[in-house]
């Protein structure tokens, strides 16, 4: 730990702080049993933390330990975005399908889109270096894939929770700043302390709206009506569309009058 | 190193900020439960749109200019006034359409039945009725420079008509016991 500059020793104690104020406040909620992905990847990240304070930064086993941690990592992220996606339109046979062929057609055009910039990229001549080259793409794919699931949020009314848009909110803030700072890394500009101080405070930001934000009661499915969440709402649309349904069902009945 | 890529990279971001921002509150306020209610929808009919047809008609100004004292600026400020007029149908047809839209994506949602051929009408006439709407307004934005409204007058016919169709295929879609509980 004594290696790493002041700034980034306070950063990491800070992460690793509220890591486990996390960790505890989603186990208490219950909400570890509905984000299993998450909750393990922020197990994760704490065990990730801890490397630096457990083994010198310089040394090749810190390099292995923090690689192999990076794997796991990369991969849970990329397991909680699709545990969001299934968690939100769980419950929905009305667009299942649609939903379905939405998120193949999106991830293959995620991973495209991700891979163009590769060719501005540098061969890595180092394990993290290959790490990275591999981290980037995935990382930009998860962009573009949470951009493209906020789009279909928004153009069909799913009834969303509040922790669904905290969670989108913190992914789409902590992918967008690490798939830049790594897009930045394998373009050949080793500004190691800035970058790793930039990301490690966006990480922490991120990591502390989820704490702050995410709770039992925001996992209650709501529609949001101007810009707010109102609890009788659900009960109130539900009346509606049933009026709706009825109205519809007695135009459509004056229809067949008229054309029988 | 590719030092002139900082700058496409700043853009790239700034746009990829836009978006989610954009998202986000378009998230936040996506839905207006209060616009889309039975009432609406009784209340709901295309004969106020009758006058579209008219509005643009060749009809009176050709009976204007057989008036004595008929001077070419009155024509002009008829029209303007009109193509005016017209303009504000056009925005609450596109409004009702909206609304029509709202309603189909509703029920898709809350379906209980795979609803994915009419999500996939309802994303199809949308398409082709703003694609419709854009080129009305580019043709009453060229009528100063020349542009003859005798189409725009059958393309105002074939919104109206689409807005039709979107109730119809609404009503279809209606059937008891259509939805599932949302919390």
């Amino acid at each position: 730990m004594h290696q790493l500059p002041i700034d980034q020793q306070v950063l990491l104690i800070l992460q690793l702080g509220v890591l486990l104020a996390l960790c505890v406040r989603i186990w208490v909620s219950g909400l570890h049993k509905i984000y299993v992905n998450f909750f393990r990847y922020l197990i994760l990240e704490v065990l990730q933390a801890l490397i630096p304070l457990l083994v010198p930064v310089e040394s090749r086993l810190y390099r292995d330990l923090f690689v192999t941690s990076e794997v796991f990592i990369v991969t849970f992220e990329a397991l909680v975005v699709l545990e969001l996606y299934s968690v939100i339109l769980r419950d929905l046979a009305g667009i299942a399908k649609i939903a379905r062929r939405y998120i193949k057609i999106t991830l293959a055009f995620a991973i495209l889109v991700s891979l163009l910039p590769l060719s501005f990229e540098k061969t890595p001549n180092t394990l993290t270096g290959y790490l990275f080259i591999f981290e980037r793409p995935i990382l930009s794919s998860l962009v573009v894939f949470v951009l493209l699931i906020c789009g279909f949020l928004a153009y069909y009314p799913v009834p969303l929770g509040r922790n669904v848009i905290v969670y989108l909110a913190g992914y789409a803030v902590f992918f967008l700043t690490i798939a830049t700072m790594q897009f930045i890394n394998n373009m050949g500009y080793f500004w190691n302390r800035q970058k790793s101080s930039v990301d490690m405070g966006i990480t922490v930001a991120c990591q502390v709206l989820w704490l702050l934000a995410l709770s039992r009661q925001g996992e209650e499915k709501r529609v949001v009506v101007g810009h707010q969440w109102n609890p009788g709402d659900d009960q109130r649309l539900l009346h509606q569309l049933e009026a709706i349904n009825a109205s519809l069902l007695r135009s459509g009945g004056k229809n067949r009058t008229k054309a029988g | 190193m590719h030092l002139h890529l900082i700058l496409p990279i700043a853009i790239v971001l700034t746009f990829l900020a836009a978006c989610f921002g954009g998202l986000f509150w378009k998230l936040a306020s996506r839905f207006d439960a209060g616009r889309c209610t039975a009432e609406w929808l009784d209340g709901f009919s295309l004969e106020s749109y009758a006058p579209m047809e008219r509005l643009l008609s060749k009809d009176d100004t050709r009976f204007l200019a057989s008036q004595p004292g008929y001077h070419p600026e009155i024509a002009h400020r008829l029209m303007a006034e009109r193509r005016g007029i017209f303009a504000a149908y056009l925005k609450h047809l596109v409004r009702d359409f909206n609304q029509l839209v709202g309603i189909g994506r509703l029920m898709v949602v809350y379906s209980t039945e795979d609803r994915q051929e009419f999500a996939r009408r309802l994303w199809r006439q949308q398409v082709r009725f703003y694609a419709e709407v854009y080129s009305l307004r580019l043709q009453l934005a060229l009528y100063p420079l020349g542009w003859d409204l005798r189409w725009t007058v059958a393309d105002a016919r074939r919104l109206v008509a689409a807005v039709e169709a979107m109730r119809d295929q609404v009503v279809l879609l209606s059937s008891p016991d259509q939805f599932v509980g949302i919390a």
